[in-house]
């Protein structure tokens, strides 16, 4: 007994360290002056090790992931606030890539565009959306969403254009 | 901020690691020690939580009879309706603590969120119908006794819980409807 606790404790760690930068972009997405990011992502590692358990690989473990945190995610939003209204983003603990530290507070204004941007989408358009920019390829969003591609790419294709016309009023 | 630029700042979005990995330690180690639980476990703990209030109401009972008098049918009532409520409140905790809707597609998670919800609201409805039906019978015995303390404190408690209850059912179908209109236009 102790020794499966000990194989699945081992299997959580490597999990989360392996998808934390997964998991925390999700969260940040969905963090709101109700459900803060520190919330989120602790309710997405609780999920993970309940489900650890009854994840027999019949999906990609990255699938399993997706779904589990932003299913996590959208159901904690929906219990606590209305969607639609702006979410507070400590930018505290990003890290930007931008290599020349001058850029890096414009850098952080693009972010603060790039979140205002996606959180005046509904939950499950800011799903999409999150899988799209993690470069998934429409079959497999398709697999995390339970849709089909075909209906993934129409949806995607409306998502982009009312993303557009958002940041062409923004701007 | 276009499409494409969004995508490249995205790309180029980090988080602390160290802070993350020791988010994950912290969570690991209050797990093990028991001390967190996931959200749809609390909600089962509060609904097995309603089934011994339920189980409480009805234990009261006989005091209705033998304290203040009231009818036995009353009492019945009132027992009667204190069980079939904490039926439905374990019944329910059981299936919210079976239910993994976390590891489904996002679509299917959805919809089971959605079946539970819908099943909250019967049974807060079936709570409220029929609540007020006992609570009909209890102010047919109070006004019969004629006390006057009793009759308003008793109106005051009748007014106050069916203003929350109803409150809190009108809250609860809300989410229902906003729920139900994002798994419809999945279907689109």
């Amino acid at each position: 007994m102790k020794n499966e606790t000990g194989d699945k404790e081992t299997r959580f760690m490597t999990v989360t360290r392996q998808y934390k930068e997964v998991i925390a972009k999700v969260c940040y997405l969905y963090s709101s002056p109700i459900a803060s990011f520190d919330d989120l992502y602790q309710e997405v590692l609780i999920n993970l090790w309940q489900g650890l358990d009854s994840f027999r690989g019949e999906a990609k473990i990255s699938t399993w992931i997706y779904r589990t945190a932003i299913n996590t995610c959208i159901t904690w939003h929906r219990r606590n606030k209305r969607f639609g209204s702006e979410s507070v983003i400590k930018l505290d603990d990003i890290k930007t890539d931008v290599a020349d530290t001058s850029d890096t507070s414009s850098a952080m204004e693009d972010y603060r565009q790039l979140y205002h941007l996606i959180n005046m989408l509904g939950p499950i358009d800011k799903a999409l959306v999150t899988l799209w920019l993690d470069e998934k390829p429409y079959d497999e969003i398709a697999a995390i969403m339970g849709l089909s591609a075909g209906n993934v790419a129409v949806k995607m294709h409306r998502i982009k254009e009312k993303l557009t016309k958002l940041a062409r009023q923004e701007a | 901020m276009d499409i494409n630029e969004l995508k490249d700042k995205w790309q180029q979005l980090s988080f602390d690691s160290d802070r993350l990995a020791a988010d994950s330690d912290r969570v690991m180690s209050e797990i093990k020690a028991g001390k967190i639980k996931s959200a749809q476990h609390r909600l089962a703990q509060n609904y097995k939580r309603n089934a011994l209030g339920g189980l409480c109401v009805t234990a009261l009972a006989p005091f209705l009879v033998t304290t203040l008098h009231f009818q036995l049918w009353v009492a019945i009532v009132y027992g009667l309706f204190g069980l079939l409520m904490a039926a439905l409140s374990y019944d329910f905790a059981d299936n919210i603590a079976m239910t993994d809707y976390v590891s489904q597609p996002v679509v299917n998670a959805m919809r089971a969120v959605l079946a539970v919800r819908k099943r909250m609201a019967r049974i807060r409805a079936v709570g409220i119908v029929l609540g007020c039906g006992v609570l009909a019978s209890f102010f047919g015995e109070i006004f019969d006794k004629a006390d006057s303390t009793l009759i308003l404190s008793s109106c005051i408690g009748f007014t106050v819980g069916l203003v929350i209850s109803w409150l809190k059912y009108r809250h609860m179908k809300r989410l229902i409807d906003e729920l139900k209109a994002q798994v419809e236009s999945l279907a689109e």
